[in-house]
């Protein structure tokens, strides 16, 4: 498999080997990605084949430095797209863990807040030791079942859930002090 | 997804999951790389470590033999190994009548050891009871719950004798059993065991072995002390280190505190959260309503404190002075067995943990750490 900067020099040759490498490299990790938020298959490949596309027109003039990173957020963002569009109506999404997350806001902040949101996230990820970073990125970037990242990781799925439990109430108390979010009712 | 999820929630949860696609790239490399899955499986694999305690005839003793290196973290293993102990000293005497405790020896140096397990000694006798219910009290508490009211062995904890300026202090116990076996010499051992089948065990003063295999314990040509101090040659020197004191005893010195994650780890590898639970307490005087959330969140890790960790419990950590806090808890969910849990963390770095009138003892090296 090419390395990265390879990849990249690929896409501005504007050569068709771009998308075939990049599916041999990063097909994998995009439809596990897909499948688990938009929850088929079929759905999943589309948004797949549509992130190459984005993925073409996008590169060049942008050179990403992180290509895995890079790929990993247009098929993640497509694919919320998607599931939000199919689910519109009846909500769904049992396998990704919103209700976990819920735990952290009582409120959704409006949108002009996103970038102060963003910011806090990413300062309470640089918080935490590197295996909670991982583990946390794992299940709410991901969206990976417990028992799969426990697997991965070596540590017991009970252990995790204490573990993911925790790192929900220190984003949560993050969240309040940095004044975006209130802190959280009865309710 | 719950069915009982609110639409609210679903949207809030909804919201902070889309916005973790704003997560900076590095974070999303480190989540993918398997070279760092790598490494975080194999500390993780080692630091479920059990541990039992063997008592083994002196004479079966042996030379020991180099051995080749492993890829155990020492640190890990030691720390784990102490708190894999501790969990089986409450698991132990939680469940093995509490009672029978004899709360006199908790001032003796002779304490008898947390980490009783197994007594090879006591099967080897043919004393089938004793050895039955000395292997019932193996580190699985869940295991021990389903034989409470059996007769197990069972001690303390002690250091109030502070060795090597105060480090963390395991003592393993000197057992009394040359009573009972009449005039056999036994000198005990310790297993520890991680759940990817790696184990050792340290054979009274000079020997350890892995997977039967022995390894090498040797005294450090630099030694300060006029006592016998032991390495082994899997653990750093500064990790852990087994010091002679004569007539068969030693102590097993692990100079670290514990952290809460590694206390998450004994907590469940002894399934602790689904036996013990906290029902009311009180800290430096002042009650408290502890839900079982709190006493896993919280309190658990106060118990096994990482002077770094602490800082993020400081809002239950008092600046100065001494912290206690007595719990009243209650075990399994069939058969409430409710007992008083007593904990004090001195500012002198000693921390007491005191179960119905029994102590464990230990020393933490970093006193100033924990409350400045």
């Amino acid at each position: 498999m090419l390395e990265d900067s390879a990849l990249i020099a690929l896409y501005f040759e504007r050569s068709q080997q771009a998308i075939s490498e990049t599916d041999l490299k990063y097909g994998a990790m995009c439809r596990t990605i897909s499948v688990r938020i938009v929850g088929d298959r079929r759905d999943a490949e589309e948004c797949v084949s549509d992130t190459y596309l984005k993925v073409w027109n996008t590169i060049p003039p942008e050179r990403p430095n992180s290509f895995s990173a890079f790929i990993s957020r247009i098929v993640r963002n497509l694919s919320l797209d998607c599931y939000r569009r199919k689910n519109a109506q009846k909500r769904q999404g049992e396998d990704l863990p919103f209700e976990e997350l819920s735990e952290c806001i009582a409120e959704r902040p409006d949108d002009q807040r996103n970038e102060a949101v963003a910011e806090v996230l990413n300062e309470f990820l640089s918080e935490l030791p590197k295996e909670q970073r991982i583990y946390f990125m794992r299940r709410y970037y991901m969206g990976e079942p417990l028992s799969d990242i426990a697997e991965r990781y070596g540590i017991s799925a009970n252990s995790l859930g204490v573990t993911m439990h925790r790192l929900r109430k220190k984003f949560a108390k993050k969240l309040i002090a940095s004044g975006i979010v209130s802190e959280r009712g009865e309710d | 997804m719950s069915e009982r999820m609110s639409d609210k929630a679903f949207e809030n949860g909804e919201y902070l999951f889309s916005m973790m696609s704003f997560a900076k790239d590095e974070y999303i490399e480190e989540m993918l790389s398997d070279a760092q899955a790598e490494e975080i499986r194999a500390a993780n694999l080692r630091s479920n470590i059990t541990v039992e305690r063997t008592d083994t005839d002196a004479d079966t003793e042996k030379t020991p033999e180099v051995s080749k290196p492993t890829r155990y973290n020492p640190k890990r293993i030691a720390l784990t190994a102490c708190a894999a102990a501790f969990a089986v000293v409450i698991g132990i005497n939680i469940f093995s009548g509490i009672g029978r405790m004899n709360t006199d020896s908790a001032t003796t140096k002779k304490a008898e050891s947390p980490v009783t397990a197994v007594d090879n000694g006591a099967m080897a006798k043919g004393e089938a009871e004793e050895a039955r219910e000395a292997e019932d009290a193996a580190p699985d508490t869940a295991a021990a719950a389903d034989n409470k009211g059996d007769e197990k062995k069972s001690g303390e904890v002690y250091g109030e004798e502070t060795l090597e300026g105060g480090d963390m202090m395991m003592l393993p116990e000197t057992d009394d059993d040359d009573t009972t076996n009449g005039d056999t010499k036994r000198a005990a051992s310790v297993l520890l065991k991680a759940d990817n089948g790696m184990t050792y065990r340290i054979l009274g003063k000079a020997a350890a072995s892995h997977k039967g295999e022995k390894v090498t314990v040797y005294k450090p040509a630099n030694a300060q002390t006029e006592q016998d101090i032991y390495r082994f040659d899997d653990f750093e020197p500064d990790t852990l280190t087994m010091l002679d004191i004569g007539s068969g005893e030693y102590r097993l010195l692990i100079k670290s505190v514990l952290s809460p994650s590694t206390a998450d780890d004994l907590y469940s590898g002894f399934k602790f959260d689904e036996l013990l639970h906290c029902e009311s307490g009180e800290s430096n005087g002042t009650a408290l309503v502890i839900t079982e959330e709190e006493f896993r969140d919280t309190y658990m890790p106060v118990m096994f404190a990482n002077p770094e960790e602490m800082l993020l419990t400081d809002e239950y950590t008092p600046q100065s002075g001494d912290y206690s806090m007595i719990m009243h808890c209650w075990l399994g969910t069939e058969e409430e067995k409710y007992f008083d849990l007593d904990l004090t963390l001195y500012r002198s770095s000693r921390l007491v943990i005191e179960i119905e009138g029994t102590k464990y003892t230990f020393e933490a090296q970093v006193p100033s750490a924990i409350f400045d």
